[in-house]
């Protein structure tokens, strides 16, 4: 523990949040300096995102107090955040892209002239003289949002955090979409708020940015609290150390199987010379049985090349073979008709047809409607059963197929997507953070059935997660992303999950790959 | 036993059928208030005025199922109104409705394809075609209308089957092949799918943007067979002949509970819908009701209507 004095800004103490009876948020104490830049750092589903959503007021505490230059303070809505000076600067930036950068800083606080209308010369006035004098940039206060690359328009969030008065800016993931000399310049404006008296908690994957830019960390683990130090007094080892924790050994690795054999398999999927903004160059290939991961951080475009592959996404070159066969996908119907498939990981958004029953939903791609029709016409009959087949594989469990899946629990839900998928018979199944969302119990059944389709049924997996443990748990081979290009290639033998962490998350890797 | 009676009240209660509770109600107030309302030459009106609707409704509740809107159907009634009735007399009668039929599909394909392919709003797309295809009515006939002097058409179109309005069964035929298409093909699968979530039906292999051409095009024709219909039951082309069919249309899908946002609803409540609406106007005439009031109370019932429908979720 580190001292703290007079200096403190905000404190929260032993704050708790749970979702469905599970902490997520477990009786963490969390304090910031007034004048530093503290760093929050944990792995996916650590509570880093429900602190910070409870600290800006999206997220009520179910226990614990927030202090504030000494009072206690309730934060129960954005606004009231904003009063008290804390201002969150998301990852997707909420600014109105269709009005002009001065409307935006000055959005809801617009000074009057004498007739009570809006004065907009002082407007884009005081906008540029606040954006030259806090980060010496000079910009048109006139120009549309929608005119600027994403490392402006954080800077414009940030100088409109200012224009409300806020003291904190809380960053959540700010350098995701940014260059490395747009890194460079939010990191000066950073500090530069810093010098002002400004404080700052800062969010980020990327634990060499913590060290470059960080005066202090905070480090959680499954919902609790681990550590608050110097960052100078921990080196990257140290820190990630803390982040994985001493799991028990079961979680990581009790379904430890053989090293994957290739001897004697095919060559499913073969991918070659994968082109386009998102991703560069990407070569990979899977064979039966294997289950083959996909690590990097947000951003650093996973599920791009599996949009790409299958034809969501514009592919601008690259190579597609399946089964030693060139198959030619220009958009996704030709990927389902050849057997290679993408579950993607929003399963609301992208995967499911919420009000529609459950029946219909597992049966929705279109070479099983094809397959299970004649003429375009089908059977409720045939329907039915064929869902119930998969409803019962899947241990799914409804009151009936009828019912609609937005009634279903994320587990479920996620089941009956890839339900979806298996009754086509797919030949490589790409799964998109497949147990997102979901709780325990759920997500080892999820590994189960994942482990079943690659050992037992021979099908090509590609696993594209966030979740390390679930990586290190179920991959024979993880290809390191970086940018959108596969920077390395691992063999399970050769990984652990603080070697991955460490992997993922520092910049630089020698180029070299394993076969 | 008590229990089955139990759950089949609560489904009744709970689905779109609780709109025909609604209308039992006008149908018996209806009864009590009029004497007229319940004969048997009044309720036959009834049944032709409403096949017509019906025939539009169902077409429309492609188009909204697939999360769009088709405001264009009434002068697509109207210029297929005259562009057949102008016809008939030169080309007979197969050639006239084969031309009506095709020109109403493509018409609706149209506004499909400008809706997906230029990505134009429905709202939009279908404002201007009710204003183009209203206007190249008005001038194919230069404002006047024009009869119908061929007994076959007549014949074909307005004539009575055991008293029963011929147009009542090409409705219920319609009605049955709708219902067929959206509950036993792959193509209604697909409509519900595009409606309801269409990135994700674009990620199962669906062209979204065949689906909601084609519910267009369905509405675009269906409009046309109604146009023919009422054309025959009138004994005119008129280019004014499908006014108000746009917002009735609407309302009687919205009525029969298929979710304005699409992906949800059924014909049957479609069905029902449109009985609504038909009922009502029977009344009001009935009643006397001035045309003015009438559609200050429409408007009213029908938010009524729409309230007690959602309540079902």
């Amino acid at each position: 523990m580190i001292e703290t004095g007079q200096n403190n800004y905000l404190e929260m103490q032993s704050i708790v949040k749970r979702y469905a009876g599970n902490a997520v948020v477990d009786h963490v104490d969390f304090s910031v300096d007034k004048g530093e830049i503290h760093c929050l750092v944990g792995e996916n589903g650590a509570g880093k995102s429900t602190l910070i959503k409870i600290l800006s007021g999206i997220v009520q505490p179910d226990e614990g107090k927030i202090i504030i230059g000494g009072k206690s303070v309730r934060i129960d809505h954005p606004n009231i955040a904003h009063k008290l000076g804390i201002s969150l600067i998301p990852q997707e930036l909420n600014l109105l892209n269709r009005l002009t950068v001065g409307e935006n800083v000055f959005l809801g606080v617009e000074p009057k002239n004498s007739f009570g209308l809006i004065n907009w010369e002082e407007i884009h006035r005081k906008t540029e003289d606040q954006i030259y004098k806090n980060f010496e940039i000079k910009i048109d206060s006139r120009t549309m949002i929608s005119d600027l690359s994403v490392s402006y328009r954080q800077l414009i969030m940030i100088a409109r955090a200012l224009q409300w008065g806020s003291k904190a800016l809380i960053l959540d993931e700010p350098t995701a979409r940014l260059s490395k000399e747009e890194i460079k310049r939010l990191f000066e404006i950073v500090r530069n708020f810093r010098e002002k008296g400004g404080t700052v908690i800062y969010i980020s994957h990327h634990l060499e940015e913590v060290q470059e830019i960080g005066d202090r960390v905070t480090i959680l683990r499954d919902g609790k609290k681990i550590v608050t130090e110097k960052v100078k007094n921990l080196n990257l080892d140290k820190i990630i150390e803390y982040m994985i924790g001493k799991k028990k050994e079961t979680i990581v690795s009790s379904a430890k199987t053989m090293e994957y054999d290739k001897t004697g398999k095919k060559k499913l999927l073969e991918i070659k010379g994968l082109l386009n903004k998102k991703v560069k160059n990407i070569d990979f290939d899977v064979y039966e049985g294997e289950i083959v991961a996909i690590a990097g951080v947000t951003g650093s475009g996973r599920s791009e090349i599996a949009r790409a592959i299958c034809g969501i996404d514009v592919r601008e070159e690259g190579e597609i073979r399946l089964m030693g066969k060139k198959v030619k996908i220009r958009k996704p119907d030709d990927a389902i008709k050849s057997g290679l498939i993408y579950i993607p990981e929003d399963r609301k958004s992208q995967g499911l047809f919420l009000r529609m029953p459950v029946f219909k939903n597992i049966l929705l791609n279109t070479k099983t409607l094809e397959n299970l029709s004649k003429l375009g016409f089908y059977l409720l009959q045939v329907f039915k059963s064929t869902a119930q087949k998969f409803v019962e594989l899947l241990n799914i469990s409804i009151p009936s197929l009828g019912v609609p899946c937005d009634s279903l629990s994320g587990g479920n839900q996620q089941k009956v997507l890839l339900g979806k998928w298996l009754t086509m018979n797919p030949t490589v199944i790409m799964l998109d953070e497949p147990t997102r969302g979901i709780d325990v119990g759920a997500k080892f059944e999820f590994y189960e059935i994942i482990n079943r389709l690659a050992k037992k049924q021979n099908k090509g997996i590609v696993l594209i997660s966030s979740e390390l443990p679930e990586i290190i748990k179920l991959a024979d081979r993880v290809l390191i992303l970086k940018k959108g290009k596969i920077v390395k290639t691992y063999l399970k033998k050769n990984l652990n999950e603080a070697k991955l962490l460490n992997l993922i998350t520092t910049i630089e890797v020698e180029d070299e790959t394993e076969h | 036993m008590k229990q089955n009676i139990k759950s089949i009240l609560r489904g009744i209660l709970n689905s779109y059928y609780n709109i025909y509770i609604v209308l039992f109600i006008i149908f018996v107030i209806g009864l009590i208030s009029h004497p007229v309302f319940g004969t048997t030459r009044n309720l036959i009106n009834i049944m032709r005025q409403i096949s017509v609707l019906l025939i539009v409704a169902v077409g429309q509740n492609f188009v909204i199922l697939s999360h769009g809107i088709d405001l264009s159907v009434s002068s697509i009634i109207s210029f297929i109104s005259v562009l057949v009735v102008s016809l008939l007399p030169v080309v007979g009668i197969p050639l006239s409705i084969l031309i009506g039929l095709t020109a109403g599909f493509i018409i609706g394909a149209i506004n499909g394809f400008v809706v997906t392919k230029l990505k134009i709003i429905p709202f939009l797309v279908t404002f201007c075609a009710l204003a183009i295809y209203q206007g190249l009515a008005l001038y194919i006939v230069q404002g006047q209308m024009k009869n119908i002097f061929n007994p076959n058409f007549l014949k074909y179109f307005s004539s009575y089957i055991f008293g029963i309005p011929i147009a009542v069964f090409y409705s219920l035929v319609i009605f049955a092949i709708g219902t067929l298409v959206l509950t036993r093909t792959t193509f209604g699968v697909k409509v519900y799918a595009v409606g309801g979530n269409e990135e994700a039906s674009r990620l199962s292999g669906i062209n979204p943007h065949l689906i909601k051409i084609l519910a267009y095009a369905i509405s675009g024709l269906l409009a046309a067979t109604a146009a023919i219909i009422l054309s025959s039951i009138l004994r005119i082309g008129h280019a004014r002949l499908g006014l108000g069919y746009e917002l009735d249309s609407i309302a009687a899908v919205c009525i029969g509970g298929t979710l304005m946002t699409g992906g949800e609803g059924s014909l049957i409540g479609v069905l029902g819908g449109a009985l609504i609406m038909g009922v009502l106007k029977n009344l009001f005439n009935l009643h006397g009701t001035s045309p003015y009031v009438q559609q200050v109370a429409t408007g009213i019932i029908i938010l009524i209507a729409v309230l007690i429908a959602k309540k079902k979720s």
